[in-house]
């Protein structure tokens, strides 16, 4: 660890030093070129009044107009609350439950492989297909949802054409398809815990909820954090299922910030405004990652 | 077996990286585009053929992918290829991305050759550019059969091809949004087929309930069928959105009668009102479960499809209408444009002379569900046969008003479609929902 | 499997204990079996959707829609007719292929070598690069299409695989490296100072020492970067032309403007999870491997 490396002579620590910036260089290269200097040009695009037709054309110059009408944005406000809704509780579900399956997962003895290669399934199945299929099964006259419950003699319940249950649908949707992300990440973080460490624990008479609390849950952090992170920004951001089965409606119950944004661009044409909210969106994200590596730093459970 | 690199591993892999980027970088330029050369006044090989010889000629043509007709069209390519020497290539890309692809693609380093045009953009590509005239190419007589020139198309479709005068697009997909009904149900009710749309509702509620029936299946969600029906009510009593300045005209009483329709509808309707588009309309009648279905002539041809509809050659079809004697519809068609930067304008314009033609529209008018934009088309006993909608359809262009295709109008397309599903979800009332659509309107006008 | 370990070991455990051993033999039966009720579960939840997919591509549309469930119906194969035959989908998984595959060596090797310098070599301001790899994964795609579009122009690379796999792998990329970096630090310090008081190189401690122990981190991340690749859509869309085009859009060209193919996009979806099935099938392979080596040593 780095107090080891610190008692090393200061000589020595240089050449690690260049080998990691050599290491890092091929990295920074791609970032830079394919997403820090577009995400610059969409700042400075983000001060004209334009359209995608003029893309390679002369744009109007408007300065800060649309970062003022970001001010004064109602559908905006609407968004964001949609959009808190979904990210707190599709993080919540998909980062318990993937929790709870890779560890059923971990402590099973056969069938590990198939099971693992199952579960990916849904991450595996195109997202056009993932909506269209969910679209199916919650269809109130033909899915398979209704049709159970039609055996019950309850009517069938309109999911995607009711204000309330629209956004409840998507988040299924989102829990569904991205659960097994978490189970991948987390379990593939359990594999590389030290047997030795957990066997120690059970001799000592420690049981499975105490070795899970005090060797495995630790043992992950990076993982959980890595989960969190990638989760919360990816649900932030939601667009293609919503767009896909809703296009944010009915009314405007289901409409996102990510939606919001690529409808502002590519269906109302008005591309500056959309690299605005694009940034919003941005700058945003950022805040809640900072707050959560922050809030994961302080716990003095990262090693660093 | 545990997985330690030594150097020739590594080369290995280094060498096959190698091969691979090579592959990747060459097997994969962009088809050429144009090319051979190129006759357009040569006479077609066979009657009904397309004119010119455009040996070894590539184009490459835009449109969106699947439903409705790509194998007829790629078929109908294939033979002009073959009668002309010439090659087309379908880009094809979803339906959805359609116009960014185009915009990106006209604007950036070109491309394409011949595109399908919806009317909502193409008044932004003629005004930028990107198009090139073809009122020249139709005035010639050599290049078109004897006769053929530019009244040989439905006025009203071609005048939509025109910007600032000068034509660019041919017309083709004419449809609008149609009733059809269950002859059979509505005989054994003793209910005379509806000719206006208190008769719709009327009969809706009559024949709702009834062997575990809906009355009336009409598109609900945010996709545009919604904007289509309440277009066609607002013509059927002569009001329109806006005028040609354009300055917004929607009348308070008109709009109301469209949403009020749409209230009263949604109880006769099947369940997931608001997330029906137009092919889940067609889909409830064609499965027998609604009795009556508005929706758009395309879609409506699923209640014909044997794969698709357990009703096949029960539904009589009838325009909309308020007052009993005017018929009325919204006019749809998209527009064969040829690009501006197109290397073979000369060959684009032969196959879209060809296509739009009769002959050719009336072969995939049946699997289509649509019609074609010439006049003769029309006036073919054969086709009347085949598409028992054609004369619904023909009442209903008497009286239309075209697509809005205004710059930024799908953003009030967007809020009407809204202000409409707030109605009839109860969250406003009707008044309400028609001073949002104003205020939608106001939006959709400004520039 | 390495949890058989444990039962083993308890057996062997001297006598002096034998309340202990019952105890937990019996907590982890009853827990065992409780695992397997809830992997049970959960696949079904998994599956029953995948299932459903895979039986409307069988159906005709008229099957699709009944409103009874039925559990008998005609069979065909005219979905898969169209999939292939009218749709050049063999093209298209040809091209998700060939850019998943291209994606995934190339994040791999950039990023495991930058996460390793970030977990282990002391590279000056260490954090700020972690958060700004981060920062850059964070950037909406309405705020890159555009600009990203406008530079492959200009360098004449749209509508090659090119254009796509280097798009896909800045994406890509953040994930592999934070990943990585994770596993990285798991690896115990003291077998890489071993080996370089052995006179091997820091990079050769790298690859020879951190990178074997760290397998099911690279399975997971290349697993991770087939998949987004796989289904990536919008740059897809932008970035490659008729001859380029990858599985989604060629998916989602089944929604057509009047209706949408429901038996042609199950049938697609079918043809287009098998690849990537069977890859993540491989990968699962090395889910394991780097548990025995970590085990034995330490």
């Amino acid at each position: 660890m780095s107090r080891v490396a610190r008692h090393r002579p200061a000589a020595a620590r240089r050449p690690g030093a260049g080998l990691g910036l050599a290491m890092l260089t091929p990295t920074a290269i791609l970032l830079t070129a394919l997403i820090l200097v577009p995400v610059g040009y969409s700042a400075y695009l983000a001060l004209y009044r334009w359209q995608l037709i003029d893309i390679n054309g002369p744009k109007t110059f408007v300065g800060a107009a649309n970062f003022t009408q970001l001010l004064h944005d109602a559908t905006l406000r609407d968004a964001l609350r949609n959009t808190v809704v979904y990210v707190v509780t599709c993080v919540t579900v998909e980062l318990a439950l993937g929790f709870a399956i890779a560890v059923a997962l971990y402590d099973i003895t056969k069938g590990r492989r198939l099971a693992n290669s199952l579960i990916l399934l849904p991450m595996i199945v195109t997202p056009v297909v993932t909506a269209l299929l969910w679209r199916y099964l919650l269809d109130p006259q033909f899915g398979l949802v209704s049709q159970v419950l039609a055996v019950f003699g309850r009517p069938g319940i309109d999911w995607f054409g009711s204000t309330s249950l629209a956004l409840p649908g998507l988040m299924l949707i989102d829990v569904w398809q991205w659960t097994p992300f978490v189970v991948l990440v987390l379990h593939a973080g359990m594999l590389a815990i030290p047997e030795e460490r957990l066997e120690a624990a059970a001799v000592d008479g420690a049981g499975r909820v105490r070795r899970l609390r005090h060797i495995v849950v630790p043992a992950l952090v990076p993982q959980i954090l890595l989960v969190l992170l990638f989760r919360t920004m990816d649900t932030y951001r939601i667009f293609d299922t919503v767009y896909v089965l809703t296009k944010g409606g009915p009314g405007d119950s289901t409409t996102t910030v990510g939606l919001y944004a690529y409808q502002t661009g590519f269906s109302y044409l008005n591309m500056g405004y959309a690299m605005v909210l694009s940034l919003f969106i941005l700058i945003t994200i950022s805040a809640i990652s900072v707050f959560y590596l922050i809030l994961l730093r302080r716990r003095g459970v990262l090693r660093r | 077996m545990t997985f330690t690199p030594d150097r020739r591993q590594f080369l290995a892999g280094a060498a096959g990286l190698g091969i691979f980027a090579a592959l990747a970088g060459c097997s994969s330029s962009s088809s050429s585009t144009g090319g051979g050369t190129s006759q357009p006044n040569a006479a077609p090989s066979n009657p009904d053929g397309p004119y010119g010889r455009f040996s070894g000629q590539k184009l490459v043509l835009s449109r969106w992918s699947g439903d409705p007709w790509t194998s007829e069209q790629q078929t109908a390519a294939a033979q002009w290829g073959k009668d002309t020497g010439g090659s087309i290539t379908f880009a094809a890309v979803p339906y959805e991305n359609l116009q960014d692809k185009q915009t990106l693609t006209l604007s950036g380093a070109g491309g394409y050759d011949i595109l399908y045009v919806h009317p909502s953009w193409f008044g932004e590509f003629a005004k930028g550019g990107l198009l090139a005239p073809v009122g020249g190419y139709l005035a010639d007589a050599s290049r078109n059969p004897p006769g053929f020139s530019a009244a040989s198309y439905l006025p009203a479709p071609l005048a939509q091809g025109k910007y600032n005068g000068t034509l660019y697009g041919l017309p083709d997909f004419i449809s609008t949004v149609l009733l059809a009904y269950r002859k059979d149900l509505l005989q054994q009710a003793g209910i005379n087929p509806p000719a206006t749309l208190e008769d719709v509702l009327a009969a809706a509620a009559k024949l709702d309930g009834k062997n575990g029936m809906y009355g009336l299946a009409l598109p609900g969600a945010k996709t545009g069928g919604v904007s289509d029906v309440v277009s066609t009510i607002l013509t059927a009593q002569g009001n329109w959105w806006y005028n040609s300045i354009p300055k917004a005209t929607l009348s308070d009483a008109a709009a109301s009668t469209a949403v009020q329709f749409y209230v009263t509808a949604a109880k006769s309707a099947p369940p997931g009102l608001l997330s029906a588009a137009v092919d889940d309309a067609a889909t409830s009648g064609a499965t027998g479960k609604a009795a009556m279905v508005i929706s758009t002539s395309p879609s409506l041809q699923a209640l014909q499809d044997p794969s698709k509809s357990s009703t096949v050659g029960k539904w009589g079809y009838a325009p909309l209408a308020v007052a009993a004697d005017k018929p009325s519809g919204e006019l749809v068609y998209w527009l064969w444009c040829i690009a501006a930067k197109s290397a073979s304008k000369d060959a684009a314009y032969s196959f879209l002379q060809w296509y739009t033609n009769t002959q050719q529209q009336a072969l995939i008018a049946v699997q289509g569900g649509t019609a074609g934009g010439t006049k003769s088309f029309y006036t073919d006993s054969a086709l009347t046969a085949k598409l028992p909608f054609l004369p619904a359809l023909n009442q209903a262009l008497t009286n239309t008003n075209p697509q809005p295709n205004l710059p930024n109008w799908p953003q009030a397309q967007d809020a009407i479609e809204t202000a409409v599903q707030n109605a009839v979800s109860g969250k406003l009332s009707v008044s309400a929902a028609v001073a949002a659509m104003q205020s939608a309107v106001q939006t959709g006008v400004s520039s | 499997m390495p949890r058989q370990a444990t039962p083993q070991a308890a057996a062997t455990m001297p006598a002096a204990q034998p309340q202990s051993r019952r105890r937990v033999k019996r907590r982890r039966d009853w827990w065992v079996y409780g695992c397997y009720a809830v992997l049970v579960l959960f696949l079904l939840w998994v599956l029953v959707p995948i299932l459903q997919v895979a039986l409307n591509s069988f159906k005709t549309e008229n099957d699709i829609f009944t409103s009874k469930p039925r559990v008998t119906f005609h069979p065909t194969l005219s979905n898969y007719h169209t999939v292939f035959g009218q749709l050049a989908f063999l093209h298209y998984l040809l091209n998700s292929t060939i850019v998943a595959v291209g994606t995934t060596v190339l994040s791999l090797v950039v990023g495991v070598p930058a996460a390793y310098a970030l977990a282990r070599l002391p590279v000056p301001g260490r954090e700020w690069w972690a958060g700004g790899i981060l920062f850059t994964r964070m950037a909406p795609a309405v705020a890159l299409v555009v600009p990203i579009f406008v530079i492959f122009d200009r360098l004449q690379l749209l509508g090659t695989y090119w254009a796509l796999i280097l798009a896909d792998t800045t994406f890509n990329l953040p994930i592999v490296i934070w990943l990585m970096r994770g596993f990285f630090e798991e690896v115990p310090v003291e077998l890489e100072e071993a080996a370089v008081v052995d006179g091997t190189s820091r990079f050769g401690a790298f690859t020879r020492v951190a990178l074997p122990l760290v397998t099911p981190g690279l399975a997971a991340s290349a697993v991770l970067c087939l998949l987004f690749s796989w289904n990536e859509f919008l740059f897809a869309l932008v970035l490659s032309n008729s001859q380029t085009q990858t599985v989604p859009i060629g998916v989602a060209g089944f929604v057509g403007t009047v209706s949408i193919d429901w038996g042609g996009s199950s049938a697609a979806a079918v043809i287009a999870m098998i690849p990537v099935f069977a890859l993540g099938l491989l990968a699962q392979r090395f889910l394991v491997r780097g548990l025995t080596l970590g085990a034995v040593k330490g």
